[in-house]
């Protein structure tokens, strides 16, 4: 059983994490209330109403890193000169990012009967600093992303699972950071469901 | 301090995880779900009044899943014995990890564990993430019996363009799940077995907890919450 009193650690993220956000964790903001039928819980959402949707996701563990200088772009075998050392003459001096990168999200909606009016969706870190302004990134920018407005071809109950990615993914090594999901969901003569999202992330808790 | 420039890897998942979901997950689906309040104690609960049925349903939105990776060129060295020549896991056959090896390399082509043997024709990643093997039920009745206990469980898969099948992991049963009036009002804690435990590695999959508690006349059954017994591997 390979065992360490140490610590194990690995430079290489893993890339197949998935977070699921659920109708259950999104702020009642809509006045309306979330439907549930064997095993399929989502939010309803009726003809010509602009419903907003936002989420905290507690779910992302993040990590801040830890310090030890790795130099990486290592080419050769041992042994060094002192001279040529990577770890000395290696520019990196700061902790290798760890924890959980966000690389893409997938929304989870149904378009009925009619197409959409319009649909928005941004995901934002927000960090926050003792006595400064937070940092607000946008990990996707609000927008429709390229989020179909039509109504699901096959049959009033199909899914429209579509990827939107982050524009510069990146480890959310920065303490005290929040992900902030939202949507807001417009309809017109039809109505729509809403299931959730789904984060797809590289992780690296080594 | 052990150090590698790729990642660690174990196939063997540890089954020790526990997940606390407590009443203040709980959405309020209108009818038939007890609002969550604060209890005695200063815990957060779910009250169930006499006559009435309580439907607390959790979607479990705090686990983190994974849907396996295959291996690598640029990380992963040529494996012996892969019927592809290429590193394994893949989606060609012959090239995952076939298990049950007994015995030390070099060995012989019409050997290979990989290509013949326990689970040699295998492919595809290794299951990874996380396992529902049983989950904790705690909950207080007062006053008088319940009148039935029931508890059911779900994986609920999202595919572009498909309508949604839950699929069942815990059909809808009662599970010995106690209905009498709980001893000096402290609570029971009763576990339910997954009868097919496997990994969640589906893509865009929600886990659903559905429960059902009916209280009867004079009851109060009070809700504590559930805990998920897992097994998770995360390298």
């Amino acid at each position: 059983m390979p065992h360490s009193e140490d610590v194990w650690t690995a430079d290489t993220a893993l890339n197949d994490a998935e977070i699921f956000i659920s109708p259950q964790q999104v702020k009642d903001l809509s006045a309306s209330l979330p439907g549930y039928s064997a095993g399929l819980l989502n939010y309803g959402i009726g003809a010509s109403a602009a419903i907003s949707f936002y989420a905290n996701v507690p779910a992302v563990l993040k990590r801040t890193g830890i310090s030890g200088v790795d130099a990486e772009g290592i080419t050769g075998f041992p042994p060094f000169m002192g001279a040529n050392l990577i770890t000395l003459k290696g520019p990196r001096l700061v902790p290798i990012a760890k924890g959980m990168q966000i690389n893409s999200m997938d929304l989870l909606y149904t378009v009925i009967g009619s197409a959409l009016s319009a649909i928005t969706v941004s995901l934002l870190a927000l960090t926050y600093t003792d006595q400064q302004a937070y940092v607000q990134t946008n990990l996707i920018a609000l927008g429709q992303n390229g989020l179909p407005l039509t109504v699901t071809p096959i049959g009033t109950t199909a899914v429209s699972r579509k990827n939107i990615p982050v524009t510069n993914p990146a480890m959310l090594i920065s303490p005290g950071t929040d992900i902030q999901f939202y949507t807001k969901i417009t309809t017109g003569a039809g109505t729509a469901k809403f299931y959730g999202a789904v984060l797809k992330c590289s992780y690296n808790f080594a | 301090m052990p150090n590698t420039d790729q990642y660690w890897q174990c196939d063997v998942a540890l089954p020790d995880m526990e997940i606390f979901c407590d009443m203040g997950m709980v959405k309020d689906l209108g009818l038939g779900t007890p609002a969550s309040q604060i209890g005695a104690l200063g815990n957060i609960v779910s009250v169930i009044g006499a006559g009435t049925t309580g439907n607390p349903v959790l979607s479990v939105y705090n686990v983190l899943k994974r849907s396996g990776i295959l291996a690598s060129t640029a990380l992963q060295q040529e494996q012996f014995g892969t019927a592809a020549g290429i590193p394994g896991p893949s989606g060609v056959q012959y090239t995952s990890d076939p298990k049950g090896i007994r015995g030390y390399p070099p060995t012989k082509a019409n050997a290979l564990a990989t290509l013949i043997g326990t689970g040699g024709a295998s492919s595809g990643p290794t299951p990874k993430g996380i396992q529902l093997n049983s989950f904790d039920v705690i909950y207080t009745v007062a006053g008088g019996t319940a009148t039935t206990i029931t508890m059911t469980a779900y994986i609920t898969p999202f595919v572009d363009g498909a309508v949604v099948t839950p699929v069942l992991i815990l059909p809808t049963g009662a599970y010995s799940l106690p209905t009498a009036i709980s001893t000096g009002g402290n609570p029971y804690r009763r576990n339910i077995a997954i009868p097919s435990p496997a990994m969640i590695s589906g893509y865009d999959t929600d886990l659903i907890i559905a429960p059902a508690f009916q209280a009867g006349a004079g009851c109060t059954i009070t809700v504590h919450g559930f805990v998920l017994k897992c097994s998770y591997n995360f390298n």
